[in-house]
């Protein structure tokens, strides 16, 4: 029998329509449902009616279906716990899965195969919100994976997503339990825009998508909310991004209050029009209903779409890091990204000052204040001696999440805080830094933790020897570490970002007079080299030592050169740089002249 | 380098030359340090700096030459030009391109106290916006200032604006063109993927875009292209004024529209084909620049998407709860028309008082005594047509789709728009067909006689409220089935959320029933009756062709998204 990801590769994959609106159709008595208490929990009809829940499947089948949904949208103990029945979250997730599959088992042939796909629903709780601990939500969907799973669901399908670290949690879960259970199924992972054009708690549809996209699942789309035409704007910026195939799911149009009832007016054809626009002209390749469509709905959609190969598309990802809001591409043009860097203990006095205060708000108003000055990307370091540096990075960040719109570099070096970090940030992150200084641990700590998280990471060219001084040295360092990450732990190429340090030009040392050049070319190298990844430097470290007015323009001056060898991203403080026009033209061409050591010697009788 | 080192002595070091020159300048270039004589000079100068101390005494020197819109128009946007040229060719930082708009913002706010608006009627309106994903607004509300001082409205929606957006709203301001803005790379693409989803819900609106990343090539080759209306590069923001003057004529050149598609393609781009006037009024018309009435046709659109309509043929309806019909009575009308309880001298309070305590008391009694009495029993008959039309007439076909099978003709205006029915459907010539819909809809034989054995009975407050109510009920119903029919032809979407608002017009399309100015032929009530067969129901059309039971009405359905009630002068 072929699996779902042959069929997937294969044809247009149709789901099934609502199961709420399905089962409020068959006017269940409280009874059914196994008394008053538990009057209106769909979950636990899979025990307490399964006949009830069997005949939504049934008909989806009987419409033509390819995959139908279990009845587990809330079958985590986190929703369970409203009915006070927490602790049969495995055991109606299992029921749930075990109930569809008995189905499936008896429609399958191998010419028109069936699959049950694990339903794992939002909860009811927010982590971005602090409703609940990123922890405790992964535990929660860890279990009702493994019920599923184990129930016999072929696919999972973490759906109608509200918030992006809910969706992170929920794959972190499940990908716990994969690693437990020594075993895997295809994940989809489906997104809720909502009618105001973005998810619950503001996420852009390509935000969403770029946090999304680091982590190894299948199919990624949208369901809920809105009906097909509302949808469309974003579906297209699904298909015109997602590396991953798309799924769309919509509402029969947008429910509409009728005398105190939800209602969906969007008919069968009109539905079918939409879906098959989508599917023929985007690119979407697995499509099925939301609230309010019915087995009619279904029916015809599978008359429309249901024996067509999937529409090549050719998506244009761009790699970035995100906010819980936005999203920042990790190359801009005119380049550079500029990191803003005001936000770290080991750089600011007045951030140091607001964090002995303990002053969370001056803190984010620094964060907001990064917006204002430009910044793209905002660096957050809350390594402070004497202090608990991971409680103080729970304080910012968790704050930092919601307030502040830029995505955030997460600047430690201890693994501890990081994975605490990862664990507030609804975007995707960066994480500064890797290297090779203590040979490959750092490595073997945080890469582990940019897959679990999805983060993009920062790689300085540092090896056991120390520093790379040279451009030989810097880029076999990158080229080595790009390899173990790429190879070794499944990173993607564009989400390294290497930074080749520079040294102050400022000592007058012979070792250091040819630091600007090195870097440079290392700059140029390892874009050539290594496809795909990025590069990012501190450009204020090459003036290190000089008076400060020869600093602000040997700054500017070197980052031009920089960007004009194929810099990335800068990490820099806008007050620390000047526009270069503002500089007069033999201040510009003595700072090129040190950048290039262009010395003048004479030969002189030894 | 030589490679000889030991016999070398260094003659120039730049580090040396560098702490020296620094020692005595600032970092700062001399240049630009010395004041210039000139305001002009001095006030693009702060521009380009960003510098905004001392701002206002430059700006007001300036006042002194210079009216204030042209101290904008001139000098400050020159600066901002700068600004831009050195932004693009890497010279410059965003956050100095920041400061600078900062001080452009704070030289307008003190220059608008000097500025006459243009007059108070707008020459036109833009909606204008920073696209999706996009936080620059710099470039965007540089045009919004020049628009406005130049007399026009803009609306200005901020930034990271969906398409959805940019689209209600310029539906809602009647924009006669939308100003997309971004500055980044993706933001191009963005403005692609706005002008598809635009293309196919066959919008046409003219649309100017402006941003750092964009450049003429790929406005007017690639994405003129995938656009059915004008499309227009604005390198500056005085681009986006003159274009607005051109749209306003009318004399924008045909150039600005894309490649022309074939014609199929065109009428039939897939969102507009799935009938999507459902949100989106499927048309945006430029204010002035629809083109001129020509001959004597009227101007409106012929090619608005047509929808599919659930069956072809007529109807029977019976299963309709008074409930739903009463929820659509209109009971302004029925209080203050047919019951005549007017406010007159009362006070708002006193005549408050009157309908909490009297009036709603009556209805409400009224209403269950219709239910549980059955004194009216609800009924429609109610079809759709394939059709065409063809001069003034309306030519409703056979199921073939080509056959006539009647011929319907409507007064048109004289004057000012030349509007008639007949406008609002595909032209013969067009070669498509549309849909027409019919609905005769009555609350039942039963209405009439208790209305007449109230009348006989002397029982006249009785009656009048009984009638009254069952004739209001027999428009509620034609109401109710008219959004049936929008929502079955899939364009229920528009419909307002208040139900008062149904009342007057808030929806797509326009119900006109015979005897009214736009289809003022009772006699061809004939017609309607033979296509539903409207006797089913048990409604008849009397020698004089009036419908009995009077609790009774019937209507064209028109689905047009322009068609509204008209008078014929």
């Amino acid at each position: 029998m072929p699996s779902f990801t042959d069929m997937l590769r294969e044809k247009v994959l149709v789901f099934d329509g609502a199961t709420g609106t399905h089962l409020q159709g068959q006017q269940l008595t409280a009874d059914d449902f196994g008394g008053e208490h538990l009057n209106g929990c769909n979950e636990i009809l899979v025990v307490s009616k399964p006949s009830a829940v069997q005949n939504v499947h049934r008909d989806y089948l009987d419409a033509g279906a390819d995959i139908i949904e279990t009845d587990s949208f809330g079958s985590s103990s986190i929703v369970l716990a409203e009915y006070d029945i927490a602790h049969r979250a495995y055991e109606l997730s299992f029921a749930a899965a075990k109930l569809a599959k008995e189905m499936t088992r008896s429609y399958s042939t191998p010419g028109h195969p069936r699959f049950v796909a694990g339903s794992m629903g939002p909860t009811t709780k927010l982590p971005s919100l602090g409703h609940i601990t990123f922890r405790a939500m992964a535990d929660s969907y860890e279990e009702q994976a493994r019920g599923l799973v184990e129930g016999g669901a072929d696919l999972l399908c973490i759906e109608t997503c509200q918030d992006v670290l809910q969706t992170k949690a929920a794959l972190f879960g499940t990908f716990a339990y994969f690693a437990s259970a020594k075993r895997r199924v295809p994940i989809i992972v489906s997104i809720t825009v909502e009618t105001m054009g973005t998810m619950l708690l503001g996420t852009e549809v390509g935000s969403a998508l770029v946090s999304l996209e680091p982590y190894d699942i299948d199919v990624i789309g949208m369901n809920c909310a809105t009906g097909p035409m509302e949808m469309s704007e974003h579906v297209r910026t699904l298909a015109s991004m997602s590396p991953k195939p798309i799924f769309v799911m919509p509402n029969a149009g947008i429910p509409e209050n009728v005398g105190g009832h939800a209602h969906y007016h969007l008919t069968p054809p009109d539905f079918t029009k939409f879906l098959t626009h989508f599917v023929k002209d985007l690119g979407v390749s697995v499509v099925g209903g939301c609230c309010g469509t019915t087995p009619e709905h279904i029916r015809q959609l599978v008359a429309s779409v249901g024996s067509l190969a999937p529409t090549p598309r050719k998506p244009e990802f761009i790699p970035s890091a995100s906010s819980l809001y936005q999203y920042s591409p990790l190359h801009l043009d005119p380049p550079p990204v500029l990191v803003g860097e005001r936000t770290n203990a080991n750089g600011s006095k007045q951030f140091r000052d607001l964090l002995a205060k303990e002053d969370w708000e001056g803190i984010v108003a620094m964060g907001k204040e990064a917006v204002k000055e430009g910044a793209h990307m905002v660096d957050v370091c809350a390594a402070y001696v004497g202090r608990d540096e991971r409680k103080d990075m729970r304080e910012i960040l968790s704050r930092f999440n919601t307030q502040v719109p830029l995505p955030v570099v997460i600047d430690s070096t201890e693994a501890p805080v990081i994975e605490e970090a990862l664990q507030l940030m609804g975007g995707k992150a960066v994480i500064n830094s890797i290297n090779l200084e203590d040979g490959e641990e750092r490595i073997k700590a945080i890469l582990p933790l940019c897959r679990s998280y999805g983060a993009a990471v920062i790689a300085l060219t540092i090896d056991e020897e120390g520093m790379a001084k040279t451009a030989d040295r810097k880029v076999a360092i990158a080229r080595r570490i790009h390899d173990i990450a790429v190879h070794r732990y499944g990173m993607q190429p564009h989400d390294l970002i290497f930074d080749a340090l520079t040294f102050t030009l400022g000592s007058g040392d012979e070792e250091f007079r040819r630091a600007g050049i090195e870097t440079l070319e290392a700059i140029t190298r390892i874009k050539r080299e290594l496809p795909g990844v990025k590069t990012i430097l501190g450009v204020s470290n090459i003036s290190f030592g000089l008076a400060p007015a020869a600093r602000h323009v040997l700054n500017s001056v070197f980052l031009h050169y920089a960007i004009e060898a194929g810099l990335d991203m800068a990490i820099v403080h806008a007050a620390r740089i000047m526009p270069l026009y503002k500089i007069d033209e033999r201040g510009r061409e003595i700072c090129r002249q040190l950048i290039f050591d262009e010395r003048r010697f004479e030969e002189v009788p030894a | 380098m030589s490679e000889t080192p030991k016999t070398r002595k260094v003659v120039y070091d730049p580090l040396t030359e560098l702490m020296a020159y620094y020692a005595t300048h600032t970092a700062a270039k001399k240049e630009a340090a010395t004041v210039s004589a000139k305001v002009e000079d001095r006030l693009k100068q702060r521009v380009i700096d960003g510098d905004r101390v001392g701002l206002q005494a430059d700006l007001d020197e300036a006042l002194k030459s210079y009216p204030a819109l042209e101290i904008i128009n001139t000098i400050l946007l020159d600066g901002m030009k700068t600004v831009g040229e050195l932004f693009g060719s890497g010279q410059m930082q965003l956050p100095f391109v920041l400061q600078s708009a900062e001080v452009m913002k704070t030289a307008v706010a003190h220059l608008e106290q000097f500025m006459d608006k243009a007059s108070s009627a707008s020459k036109g309106t833009m909606v204008l916006a920073t696209v999706k994903g996009d936080v620059h607004d710099i470039g965007k509300n540089l045009v919004d200032i020049i628009l406005t001082n130049n007399g026009y409205k803009v609306v200005n929606l901020g930034i990271k604006c969906p398409i959805e957006t940019m689209l209600h709203a310029a539906d809602e301001h009647k924009a006669a063109a939308i100003g997309m803005s971004g500055l980044l790379v993706k933001s191009t693409l963005i403005m692609k993927e706005n002008l598809e989803v635009m293309k196919e819900r066959g919008i046409t609106i003219p649309v100017i875009l402006g941003g750092a990343a964009l450049t003429r090539r790929y406005v007017e080759q690639d994405l003129r292209a995938v656009y059915g209306g004008p499309v227009l590069y604005a390198n500056d923001a005085f681009d986006g004024l003159r274009y607005m003057e051109e749209i306003m004529a009318g004399s924008l050149g045909a150039v600005a529209v894309g490649a022309p598609e074939d014609e199929e393609d065109v009428l039939t781009g897939t969102e507009a084909k799935i009938a999507l006037a459902q949100r989106e009024d499927a048309r945006y018309t430029a204010g002035d620049a629809r083109p001129a009435v020509t001959g004597r046709r009227s101007a409106v659109a012929t090619d608005v998407p047509i929808p599919t309509p659930p069956f072809w043929g007529a109807k029977v309806v019976e299963q309709i709860t008074l409930e739903d019909v009463f929820a659509y009575v209109n009971e302004v009308a029925l209080i203050r028309g047919q019951w005549q309880v007017r406010k007159g001298k009362l006070t708002e309070d006193t005549y408050r008082a009157v309908l909490e305590d009297k009036v709603h008391p009556v209805l409400r009694k009224l209403k269950q005594q219709c239910i549980t009495e059955k004194l009216l029993q609800p009924g429609v008959v109610y079809g759709y047509f394939p059709c065409q039309s063809e001069g003034d007439d309306l030519i409703i076909l056979q199921d073939d789709r080509k056959t006539e099978r009647e011929r319907l003709t409507f007064p048109r205006q004289n004057g000012d728009r030349h509007l008639c029915l007949a406008d609002y459907f595909a032209p013969r010539s067009s070669g498509k067909v549309d849909v027409v819909g019919f609905q005769l809809v009555t609350m039942g034989k039963k209405a009439a006689e208790h209305s007449a054995a109230l009348f006989s009975s002397n029982v006249y407050a009785d009656y009048l409220y009984f009638h009254g109510l069952s004739v209001e009920s027999a428009e509620a119903l034609a109401e109710l089935w008219h959004k049936t029919m929008r929502a079955e032809l899939g364009i229920g979407g528009k419909d307002a959320k208040d139900v008062r608002r149904l009342f007057s017009q808030g929806y797509q399309g326009s119900r006109y029933s015979f005897g009214y100015p736009a289809c003022p032929d009772l006699e061809a009530q004939t017609v309607l009756f033979r296509l539903l067969d409207g006797e089913r129901i048990g409604v008849r059309l009397t020698d004089e062709f009036s419908l009995e039971p009077e609790q009774s009405t019937n209507a064209i359905i028109v689905h047009h998204p322009e068609a509204k009630y008209f008078n014929i002068k």
